[in-house]
C-alpha cells in the first residue's frame, strides 16, 4: 500500500493519510477485506507519530470504509466504487490540461459541483 | 591463476568436478589402498606414536577415518559450492580447499600412514608428506580451474516517484508463504508431535529429541510465514511478522532498486530464505514465495535483496526516490 503525504501543508497530516488510502480503496488498489499496516509499521515508514495513523484509520472507520478489530488490525470494508468517475476525472483532467486550466482551478470547479 | 576464461556454467561445472568428484575418487581410491593393504597384511595397525610405546588398533580404524572425514567434506563443499554458484560467481578457492583437505587427510593421514605403519618416519612423513601433496593439489587446482567472464549488468533501475519537497512517500507490502505450503507444514509438525509425545508415553521420556524437529518445523513457519516490507524515507526494511530476522537497508546505503522477474528455482535453487552468488558476483539474498515480477534492492557495495512482493513497481519507485545516487564510501 502507498501513502503520500505532505505535512507542510495546512491539511492535518492523518487526513492526508485517510485520503490516500480511501483513494486506494476506491481505485480498487487495496482490496476489500484486505488488512491494513499495523499501524506503528506505517507511523515508522512514514516517519510520523503512531497516533497520526490511529487517528487516520479511526477517519476511515467513521467513513465505513475500514472496521477496526482489538488485535486483528484494520479490515477493509469499502469496495472500489470510483472506478467511473475515475474515468470522468480523467476526462476532466485532459480538458483541463488542453485549456490551460491549472489544478487548483480545476479542484475548485470540483469542489463547487459536488457541493452545490 | 588461469588464464582460461570461459563461461559461467562451463566455470561451474568445472569448479564442481574439483569439489565433488575428484576429492570422491581420491577418497575412493585411498579407501580401497586402504582396506587391501588392511585385509592382506597385519590386522592390527599402530593408530597412535607414542614416545615409549604405540597404541595399536584393528586396521579398518583408517577406513572408517577417511570416510568419515572424507565424505562429509565432500557433501558440504559440494552443497555449498553447488547452491552459492547457481547464478554466477563461481571461484577456485572452494574446490582448491576441497581437493587440499581431501588429499591431506586420505592419502597423508590414510594410505600414508596404514603403508608407512611400522616404519620409523611414521607418523612425521605420512603427514608432512600429506600436507606437501595437499598444497601442490590445492595449487594445482586452483591453477587449473578455468575462470568465470564477469557477469552483464543486471537489473535496471526503477525510474523514481516524482515526491515534492516537503512531500513523504511510503510504501508498505506483505509477503506471504503461499497458504497450502503453510497447512502442509503446519500438518507435518503437528502429526510429529503426536507420534513424538505417544511414543514418549509409551516409551520413555529419554526419547525427548524426537521433539526437536516438530518444534524446529513450527519455528521456521512462525518465522517465515509472513513478512512487512516497507520502503520509505528511512530505506527499505523487510521483517518477519513475528520481529525477526529483520532486514534494514538505510536510505544513505540504497543504491538502486528495479523490478525483475524471480523464478525462484532458477535464480535461487528453491523458494523461502535464500542466499546465493548473484550476477553482480556479490552475495544476493532471495525472500521467495511465488513466481512472478519482484522487486530487487541493491545497496552500494553490490550486495542486493530480492523479495516477491505484489506490486514491486511502486515499492522500487518509492526506493529510487530516497536512495542515496553518490557512493556514501
Amino acid at each position: 500500500m502507498f501513502v503520500l503525504i505532505d505535512p507542510t501543508t495546512a491539511t492535518p497530516v492523518f487526513a492526508q493519510i485517510a485520503e490516500s488510502i480511501a483513494t486506494q480503496i476506491a481505485t480498487g488498489t487495496v482490496a476489500t477485506g484486505a488488512r491494513l499496516p499495523a499501524a506503528r509499521e506505517l507511523a515508522d515508514s512514514l516517519g510520523v507519530n503512531v497516533h497520526t495513523v490511529l487517528r487516520a484509520y479511526q477517519e476511515l472507520r467513521d467513513e465505513g470504509q475500514v472496521e477496526l478489530r482489538r488485535g486483528r488490525g484494520a479490515i477493509v470494508l469499502g469496495t472500489p466504487t470510483a472506478e467511473g468517475v475515475r474515468a470522468a476525472v480523467a476526462h476532466a483532467a485532459a480538458e483541463a490540461k488542453a485549456a490551460g486550466i491549472p489544478i487548483g482551478t480545476l479542484l475548485a470547479l470540483v469542489r463547487k459541483e459536488y457541493e452545490s | 591463476m588461469s588464464k582460461r576464461i570461459v563461461d559461467h556454467l562451463a566455470a561451474r561445472r568445472a569448479a564442481l568436478v574439483a569439489t565433488i568428484w575428484v576429492p570422491l575418487a581420491i577418497v575412493v581410491a585411498a579407501e580401497i589402498v586402504v582396506i587391501g593393504v588392511g585385509t592382506t597384511g597385519s590386522p592390527q595397525l599402530i593408530t597412535h606414536w607414542g614416545a615409549d610405546s604405540d597404541r595399536t588398533g584393528p586396521w579398518w580404524t583408517y577406513a572408517i577415518l577417511v570416510a568419515a572425514i572424507g565424505f562429509p567434506v565432500i557433501a558440504i563443499m559440494g552443497f555449498f559450492m553447488a547452491r552459492a554458484t547457481r547464478v554466477a560467481g563461481t571461484n577456485a578457492w572452494m574446490p582448491a580447499i576441497a581437493t587440499g583437505i581431501t588429499v591431506f587427510h586420505a592419502v597423508g593421514m590414510g594410505v600414508g600412514s596404514v603403508l608407512l605403519n611400522a616404519s620409523p618416519l611414521a607418523p612425521a612423513l605420512p603427514l608432512a608428506g600429506g600436507a606437501f601433496l595437499a598444497a601442490a593439489a590445492a595449487v594445482l587446482t586452483w591453477r587449473l580451474l578455468p575462470r568465470e567472464a564477469p557477469a552483464a549488468e543486471t537489473v535496471r533501475a526503477a525510474d523514481a516517484l516524482p515526491v515534492r519537497t516537503g512531500e513523504v512517500a511510503a510504501w508498505i507490502g506483505r509477503v506471504e508463504l503461499p497458504a497450502w505450503l503453510m497447512t502442509i507444514i503446519a500438518t507435518a509438525a503437528a502429526l510429529l508431535i503426536v507420534l513424538g509425545v505417544s511414543l514418549l508415553l509409551t516409551i520413555g521420556p529419554r526419547l525427548w529429541p524426537i521433539l526437536l524437529a516438530p518444534t524446529l518445523l513450527l519455528v521456521v513457519l512462525l518465522v517465515t510465514a509472513q513478512f512487512v516490507v516497507t520502503a520509505g524515507p528511512r530505506g527499505f526494511v523487510v521483517r518477519s511478522a513475528v520481529g525477526w530476522p529483520r532486514l534494514h537497508i538505510p536510505a544513505t546505503d540504497l543504491a538502486k532498486a528495479g523490478v525483475i522477474a524471480v523464478d525462484p528455482m532458477a535464480d535461487f535453487g528453491g523458494w523461502g530464505f535464500r542466499w546465493v552468488i548473484g550476477p553482480t558476483h556479490k552475495g544476493r539474498w532471495g525472500i521467495l514465495t511465488h513466481r512472478g515480477p519482484g522487486l530487487e534492492v541493491f545497496r552500494h557495495d553490490g550486495r542486493s535483496v530480492v523479495i516477491t512482493v505484489d506490486d514491486p513497481g511502486t515499492a522500487a519507485a518509492i526506493l529510487e526516490t530516497y536512495a542515496n545516487k553518490e557512493s556514501p564510501r
